[in-house]
Protein backbone atom coordinates (compact mmCIF):
# COMPACT_ATOMS: atom_id res chain seq x y z
CA UNK A 1 0.00 0.00 0.00
CA UNK A 2 1.27 3.48 -0.77
CA UNK A 3 2.34 5.71 2.04
CA UNK A 4 0.07 8.80 2.20
CA UNK A 5 3.06 11.05 1.82
CA UNK A 6 4.06 9.69 -1.53
CA UNK A 7 0.64 10.36 -3.02
CA UNK A 8 1.49 14.00 -2.75
CA UNK A 9 3.45 14.11 -5.99
CA UNK A 10 2.08 15.00 -9.41
CA UNK A 11 -0.86 12.81 -10.39
CA UNK A 12 -1.03 10.84 -13.62
CA UNK A 13 -3.43 13.49 -14.94
CA UNK A 14 -0.98 16.29 -14.11
CA UNK A 15 1.87 14.46 -15.83
CA UNK A 16 -0.23 13.71 -18.88
CA UNK A 17 -1.41 17.34 -19.04
CA UNK A 18 2.15 18.27 -19.97
CA UNK A 19 3.80 15.24 -21.54
CA UNK A 20 0.81 13.93 -23.48
CA UNK A 21 0.32 17.22 -25.30
CA UNK A 22 1.44 15.64 -28.57
CA UNK A 23 4.48 13.56 -29.43
CA UNK A 24 4.71 15.34 -32.78
CA UNK A 25 4.68 18.73 -31.09
CA UNK A 26 7.63 17.81 -28.85
CA UNK A 27 9.40 16.24 -31.81
CA UNK A 28 9.45 19.64 -33.52
CA UNK A 29 11.69 21.24 -30.96
CA UNK A 30 13.54 18.50 -29.07
CA UNK A 31 16.66 16.83 -30.46
CA UNK A 32 16.32 13.68 -32.62
CA UNK A 33 16.51 11.40 -29.55
CA UNK A 34 13.54 13.24 -27.96
CA UNK A 35 15.46 13.88 -24.76
CA UNK A 36 13.47 16.37 -22.70
CA UNK A 37 15.90 17.42 -19.99
CA UNK A 38 18.94 19.64 -19.64
CA UNK A 39 21.83 18.67 -21.89
CA UNK A 40 25.49 18.67 -20.92
CA UNK A 41 27.28 21.29 -22.95
CA UNK A 42 30.90 20.93 -21.91
CA UNK A 43 32.64 20.32 -25.28
CA UNK A 44 29.28 19.86 -27.05
CA UNK A 45 28.39 22.03 -30.02
CA UNK A 46 24.94 20.75 -30.92
CA UNK A 47 21.82 19.92 -28.93
CA UNK A 48 22.13 16.28 -29.95
CA UNK A 49 25.77 16.13 -28.77
CA UNK A 50 24.80 17.77 -25.47
CA UNK A 51 21.99 15.29 -24.90
CA UNK A 52 24.10 12.24 -25.73
CA UNK A 53 26.90 13.51 -23.53
CA UNK A 54 24.41 13.95 -20.69
CA UNK A 55 23.04 10.41 -21.14
CA UNK A 56 26.57 8.98 -21.19
CA UNK A 57 27.47 10.98 -18.08
CA UNK A 58 24.61 9.45 -16.11
CA UNK A 59 25.35 5.97 -17.43
CA UNK A 60 28.96 6.40 -16.32
CA UNK A 61 27.97 7.77 -12.91
CA UNK A 62 25.50 4.94 -12.30
CA UNK A 63 28.02 2.34 -13.47
CA UNK A 64 25.49 1.45 -16.13
CA UNK A 65 28.02 0.33 -18.71
CA UNK A 66 28.88 -2.76 -16.65
CA UNK A 67 25.30 -3.39 -15.56
CA UNK A 68 22.99 -6.13 -16.71
CA UNK A 69 19.86 -4.41 -15.41
CA UNK A 70 19.13 -0.69 -15.18
CA UNK A 71 16.04 1.17 -14.01
CA UNK A 72 15.22 4.54 -15.57
CA UNK A 73 12.78 6.46 -13.36
CA UNK A 74 10.94 9.00 -15.51
CA UNK A 75 12.08 7.57 -18.83
CA UNK A 76 10.53 10.19 -21.11
CA UNK A 77 10.52 9.10 -24.72
CA UNK A 78 13.13 6.43 -24.03
CA UNK A 79 16.40 8.01 -25.13
CA UNK A 80 18.36 6.77 -22.11
CA UNK A 81 16.86 3.29 -22.39
CA UNK A 82 17.80 3.03 -26.04
CA UNK A 83 21.29 4.35 -25.33
CA UNK A 84 21.76 1.71 -22.65
CA UNK A 85 20.59 -1.03 -24.99
CA UNK A 86 22.17 0.06 -28.25
CA UNK A 87 25.47 1.59 -27.14
CA UNK A 88 26.19 -0.26 -23.91
CA UNK A 89 24.49 -3.60 -24.50
CA UNK A 90 22.68 -3.60 -21.19
CA UNK A 91 20.46 -6.68 -21.20
CA UNK A 92 17.53 -5.58 -19.05
CA UNK A 93 16.39 -1.98 -19.19
CA UNK A 94 13.20 -0.92 -17.44
CA UNK A 95 11.66 2.53 -17.66
CA UNK A 96 8.90 4.10 -15.62
CA UNK A 97 6.65 6.89 -16.87
CA UNK A 98 3.17 8.16 -16.14
CA UNK A 99 2.82 9.46 -19.67
CA UNK A 100 0.77 7.21 -21.93
CA UNK A 101 2.03 9.04 -25.01
CA UNK A 102 5.64 8.42 -24.02
CA UNK A 103 5.02 4.72 -23.32
CA UNK A 104 3.29 4.31 -26.69
CA UNK A 105 6.17 6.11 -28.42
CA UNK A 106 8.76 3.79 -26.88
CA UNK A 107 6.73 0.70 -27.67
CA UNK A 108 6.24 1.83 -31.27
CA UNK A 109 9.97 1.80 -31.99
CA UNK A 110 11.12 -1.14 -34.10
CA UNK A 111 13.21 -3.78 -32.31
CA UNK A 112 12.58 -2.03 -29.01
CA UNK A 113 12.90 -4.61 -26.29
CA UNK A 114 13.09 -2.13 -23.45
CA UNK A 115 10.41 -2.64 -20.86
CA UNK A 116 8.40 0.51 -20.25
CA UNK A 117 5.90 0.52 -17.40
CA UNK A 118 3.11 3.03 -17.11
CA UNK A 119 3.48 3.44 -13.39
CA UNK A 120 4.88 5.72 -10.74
CA UNK A 121 8.00 5.07 -8.68
CA UNK A 122 5.62 4.78 -5.73
CA UNK A 123 3.95 1.75 -7.34
CA UNK A 124 6.92 -0.03 -8.84
CA UNK A 125 7.52 -3.58 -7.54
CA UNK A 126 10.55 -5.11 -9.27
CA UNK A 127 10.99 -8.84 -9.10
CA UNK A 128 14.77 -8.64 -8.80
CA UNK A 129 17.26 -5.93 -7.84
CA UNK A 130 18.77 -3.55 -10.38
CA UNK A 131 22.48 -2.95 -10.84
CA UNK A 132 21.99 0.75 -11.51
CA UNK A 133 19.26 3.36 -11.28
CA UNK A 134 19.14 6.60 -13.25
CA UNK A 135 16.52 9.31 -12.89
CA UNK A 136 16.68 12.42 -15.06
CA UNK A 137 14.14 15.20 -14.77
CA UNK A 138 11.52 13.31 -12.78
CA UNK A 139 12.30 14.36 -9.21
CA UNK A 140 10.66 17.73 -9.89
CA UNK A 141 7.30 15.93 -10.01
CA UNK A 142 7.64 13.99 -6.79
CA UNK A 143 6.17 16.64 -4.50
CA UNK A 144 3.21 18.90 -5.11
CA UNK A 145 3.38 22.60 -4.39
CA UNK A 146 2.43 23.98 -1.00
CA UNK A 147 3.68 21.02 1.02
CA UNK A 148 5.79 21.71 4.08
CA UNK A 149 9.52 21.14 3.98
CA UNK A 150 9.04 18.13 6.24
CA UNK A 151 6.43 16.63 3.93
CA UNK A 152 8.71 17.11 0.94
CA UNK A 153 11.63 15.48 2.68
CA UNK A 154 9.41 12.55 3.71
CA UNK A 155 8.44 11.98 0.08
CA UNK A 156 12.05 12.22 -1.08
CA UNK A 157 13.04 9.88 1.74
CA UNK A 158 10.54 7.31 0.49
CA UNK A 159 12.06 7.63 -2.98
CA UNK A 160 15.55 6.95 -1.65
CA UNK A 161 14.26 4.07 0.46
CA UNK A 162 12.70 2.51 -2.62
CA UNK A 163 15.87 2.99 -4.66
CA UNK A 164 17.86 1.49 -1.80
CA UNK A 165 15.58 -1.54 -1.75
CA UNK A 166 15.67 -1.94 -5.52
CA UNK A 167 19.46 -1.66 -5.94
CA UNK A 168 22.05 -4.39 -5.65
CA UNK A 169 24.58 -4.04 -2.84
CA UNK A 170 26.90 -1.13 -3.58
CA UNK A 171 24.80 -0.08 -6.56
CA UNK A 172 24.80 3.46 -7.87
CA UNK A 173 22.03 5.96 -8.49
CA UNK A 174 22.53 8.93 -10.79
CA UNK A 175 20.00 11.71 -10.34
CA UNK A 176 19.39 14.86 -12.34
CA UNK A 177 16.90 17.42 -11.12
CA UNK A 178 16.18 21.11 -11.22
CA UNK A 179 16.44 22.59 -7.75
CA UNK A 180 15.56 25.88 -6.08
CA UNK A 181 18.35 28.39 -6.42
CA UNK A 182 18.15 32.03 -5.43
CA UNK A 183 14.41 31.78 -4.93
CA UNK A 184 12.02 31.76 -2.02
CA UNK A 185 9.12 29.37 -2.25
CA UNK A 186 6.67 32.24 -2.76
CA UNK A 187 8.68 33.35 -5.80
CA UNK A 188 7.72 30.19 -7.69
CA UNK A 189 6.06 31.21 -10.93
CA UNK A 190 2.29 30.74 -10.94
CA UNK A 191 2.51 30.51 -14.70
CA UNK A 192 4.61 27.35 -14.40
CA UNK A 193 2.33 25.89 -11.77
CA UNK A 194 -0.92 26.68 -13.56
CA UNK A 195 0.01 26.36 -17.23
CA UNK A 196 3.08 24.18 -17.60
CA UNK A 197 3.83 21.76 -14.75
CA UNK A 198 0.84 21.41 -12.43
CA UNK A 199 1.26 19.63 -9.11
CA UNK A 200 5.04 19.88 -9.19
CA UNK A 201 7.64 21.61 -7.08
CA UNK A 202 11.39 22.00 -6.90
CA UNK A 203 13.57 20.53 -4.17
CA UNK A 204 16.36 22.30 -2.39
CA UNK A 205 19.74 20.62 -2.42
CA UNK A 206 19.71 20.27 1.37
CA UNK A 207 16.35 18.49 1.25
CA UNK A 208 17.71 15.92 -1.20
CA UNK A 209 20.82 15.38 0.92
CA UNK A 210 18.79 15.03 4.11
CA UNK A 211 16.39 12.57 2.51
CA UNK A 212 19.24 10.35 1.34
CA UNK A 213 21.09 10.29 4.68
CA UNK A 214 22.18 6.88 5.90
CA UNK A 215 20.82 5.26 2.73
CA UNK A 216 23.15 6.63 0.10
CA UNK A 217 26.58 8.15 0.15
CA UNK A 218 26.75 11.27 -1.99
CA UNK A 219 29.73 10.80 -4.27
CA UNK A 220 29.45 13.87 -6.44
CA UNK A 221 27.26 16.94 -6.87
CA UNK A 222 27.36 19.13 -9.94
CA UNK A 223 25.37 22.28 -10.53
CA UNK A 224 25.23 22.86 -14.28
CA UNK A 225 22.76 25.74 -14.12
CA UNK A 226 23.90 27.46 -17.29
CA UNK A 227 23.59 24.22 -19.28
CA UNK A 228 19.85 24.57 -18.89
CA UNK A 229 19.83 28.08 -20.33
CA UNK A 230 21.70 26.83 -23.40
CA UNK A 231 19.38 23.81 -23.75
CA UNK A 232 16.23 25.92 -23.44
CA UNK A 233 17.62 28.40 -25.98
CA UNK A 234 18.01 25.56 -28.46
CA UNK A 235 14.51 24.26 -27.79
CA UNK A 236 13.02 27.74 -28.12
CA UNK A 237 14.92 28.38 -31.35
CA UNK A 238 13.62 25.08 -32.75
CA UNK A 239 10.07 25.87 -31.73
CA UNK A 240 10.27 29.31 -33.35
CA UNK A 241 11.73 27.77 -36.49
CA UNK A 242 8.94 25.20 -36.69
CA UNK A 243 6.14 27.51 -35.59
CA UNK A 244 4.11 26.93 -38.75
CA UNK A 245 4.25 23.15 -38.31
CA UNK A 246 3.44 23.54 -34.63
CA UNK A 247 0.30 25.43 -35.58
CA UNK A 248 -0.82 22.46 -37.64
CA UNK A 249 -0.58 20.30 -34.53
CA UNK A 250 -1.81 22.62 -31.83
CA UNK A 251 -3.33 26.08 -31.39
CA UNK A 252 -1.65 29.46 -31.40
CA UNK A 253 -2.14 30.00 -27.67
CA UNK A 254 -0.30 26.76 -26.86
CA UNK A 255 2.64 27.63 -29.11
CA UNK A 256 2.86 31.08 -27.52
CA UNK A 257 2.64 29.53 -24.05
CA UNK A 258 5.51 27.15 -24.76
CA UNK A 259 7.63 29.97 -26.18
CA UNK A 260 7.02 31.92 -22.98
CA UNK A 261 7.79 28.87 -20.84
CA UNK A 262 11.12 28.29 -22.58
CA UNK A 263 11.95 31.99 -22.40
CA UNK A 264 11.22 31.96 -18.68
CA UNK A 265 13.45 28.92 -18.23
CA UNK A 266 16.33 30.83 -19.83
CA UNK A 267 15.74 33.80 -17.53
CA UNK A 268 15.39 31.59 -14.45
CA UNK A 269 18.63 29.73 -14.96
CA UNK A 270 20.72 32.53 -16.41
CA UNK A 271 19.49 35.92 -15.25
CA UNK A 272 17.61 35.40 -11.97
CA UNK A 273 19.70 32.36 -10.87
CA UNK A 274 16.47 31.16 -9.30
CA UNK A 275 16.93 27.58 -10.47
CA UNK A 276 19.89 25.22 -10.36
CA UNK A 277 20.51 22.04 -12.28
CA UNK A 278 21.80 19.29 -10.06
CA UNK A 279 23.50 16.12 -11.19
CA UNK A 280 24.10 13.96 -8.15
CA UNK A 281 25.82 10.60 -7.91
CA UNK A 282 24.82 8.32 -5.04
CA UNK A 283 26.29 5.03 -3.87
CA UNK A 284 24.07 2.63 -1.96
CA UNK A 285 25.11 2.18 1.66
CA UNK A 286 24.87 -1.54 2.33
CA UNK A 287 24.26 -1.39 6.04
CA UNK A 288 22.21 1.72 6.73
CA UNK A 289 22.68 3.00 10.27
CA UNK A 290 19.05 3.91 10.79
CA UNK A 291 15.73 4.38 9.07
CA UNK A 292 14.24 7.62 10.12
CA UNK A 293 11.08 9.64 9.59
CA UNK A 294 9.31 6.94 7.64
CA UNK A 295 6.05 5.68 9.00
CA UNK B 1 12.69 37.46 -44.71
CA UNK B 2 13.54 40.40 -42.47
CA UNK B 3 11.03 43.24 -42.38
CA UNK B 4 12.43 46.72 -42.93
CA UNK B 5 11.56 49.20 -40.24
CA UNK B 6 12.70 52.37 -38.56
CA UNK B 7 13.70 53.00 -34.99
CA UNK B 8 10.59 55.14 -34.53
CA UNK B 9 8.36 52.32 -35.74
CA UNK B 10 9.90 49.92 -33.24
CA UNK B 11 9.49 52.44 -30.47
CA UNK B 12 5.87 53.11 -31.38
CA UNK B 13 5.15 49.41 -31.51
CA UNK B 14 6.70 48.82 -28.08
CA UNK B 15 4.93 51.80 -26.56
CA UNK B 16 1.64 50.47 -27.90
CA UNK B 17 2.23 46.93 -26.63
CA UNK B 18 3.38 48.00 -23.18
CA UNK B 19 0.48 50.43 -22.84
CA UNK B 20 -1.92 47.63 -23.78
CA UNK B 21 -0.35 45.10 -21.42
CA UNK B 22 -0.34 47.50 -18.50
CA UNK B 23 -3.63 49.22 -19.32
CA UNK B 24 -1.88 52.58 -19.58
CA UNK B 25 -2.22 55.49 -21.95
CA UNK B 26 0.45 55.43 -24.66
CA UNK B 27 1.48 58.98 -23.76
CA UNK B 28 2.40 57.73 -20.29
CA UNK B 29 4.88 55.17 -21.60
CA UNK B 30 8.20 56.98 -21.68
CA UNK B 31 10.81 55.45 -23.96
CA UNK B 32 13.61 56.27 -21.51
CA UNK B 33 11.96 54.81 -18.43
CA UNK B 34 13.33 51.42 -17.34
CA UNK B 35 10.79 48.58 -17.74
CA UNK B 36 11.01 47.69 -14.08
CA UNK B 37 9.65 51.13 -13.20
CA UNK B 38 6.50 50.33 -15.16
CA UNK B 39 6.04 47.27 -12.94
CA UNK B 40 6.13 44.99 -15.96
CA UNK B 41 6.72 41.34 -15.06
CA UNK B 42 9.21 38.90 -16.56
CA UNK B 43 6.64 36.82 -18.37
CA UNK B 44 5.32 39.89 -20.17
CA UNK B 45 8.85 40.87 -21.17
CA UNK B 46 9.43 37.37 -22.54
CA UNK B 47 6.13 37.55 -24.41
CA UNK B 48 7.02 40.94 -25.88
CA UNK B 49 10.39 39.65 -27.05
CA UNK B 50 8.68 36.82 -28.84
CA UNK B 51 6.16 39.16 -30.43
CA UNK B 52 8.92 41.46 -31.69
CA UNK B 53 10.60 38.44 -33.27
CA UNK B 54 7.40 37.45 -35.02
CA UNK B 55 6.64 41.01 -36.11
CA UNK B 56 10.08 41.80 -37.52
CA UNK B 57 11.03 38.24 -38.54
CA UNK B 58 14.25 38.42 -36.57
CA UNK B 59 15.76 36.28 -33.83
CA UNK B 60 16.11 37.82 -30.38
CA UNK B 61 17.19 36.41 -27.05
CA UNK B 62 14.65 36.33 -24.21
CA UNK B 63 17.21 38.01 -21.93
CA UNK B 64 17.20 41.04 -24.24
CA UNK B 65 14.89 43.11 -22.05
CA UNK B 66 17.14 42.49 -19.08
CA UNK B 67 20.23 43.58 -20.97
CA UNK B 68 18.57 46.69 -22.31
CA UNK B 69 16.26 48.31 -19.87
CA UNK B 70 14.33 50.89 -21.87
CA UNK B 71 12.41 51.09 -25.12
CA UNK B 72 15.06 53.49 -26.38
CA UNK B 73 17.93 51.10 -25.68
CA UNK B 74 16.13 48.10 -27.17
CA UNK B 75 15.10 49.84 -30.35
CA UNK B 76 18.71 51.02 -30.78
CA UNK B 77 19.97 47.48 -30.34
CA UNK B 78 17.45 45.94 -32.72
CA UNK B 79 18.22 48.46 -35.42
CA UNK B 80 21.97 47.94 -35.10
CA UNK B 81 21.50 44.19 -34.92
CA UNK B 82 19.40 44.20 -38.04
CA UNK B 83 21.87 46.42 -39.91
CA UNK B 84 24.61 44.04 -38.91
CA UNK B 85 22.62 41.14 -40.36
Amino acid sequence: MENNNVKQGASKQAIQYHYDKSNLFFKLWLDPTMTYSCGMWENATTLLDAQLQKLDFHILQARGAEATSVLDIGCGWGSLMHRLKDEYGVRNVTGLTLSKAQAEWINSKPHSDCQVLLESWTQHQPTRPYDSIISIGAFEHFAKRHLSKEQRINIYRRFFLNCHRWLQKGGYLSLQTIGCGNMLRQDFSQFFEREIFPESDLPRLGEIAEAAECLFEIIQVRNDRLDYAITAREWRKNLKKHAAEALEITDKATVAKYEQYLGMVILGFEVFESMNLYRITFRRINKPREEKRVG
Amino acid sequence: MTVKFTKEQIQEWLVNKIATELAMEEQDVDINTPFKEFGIDSITLVKLTSQIEDWLHIELDPVLMYKFETIHEISDFILKDQLKA
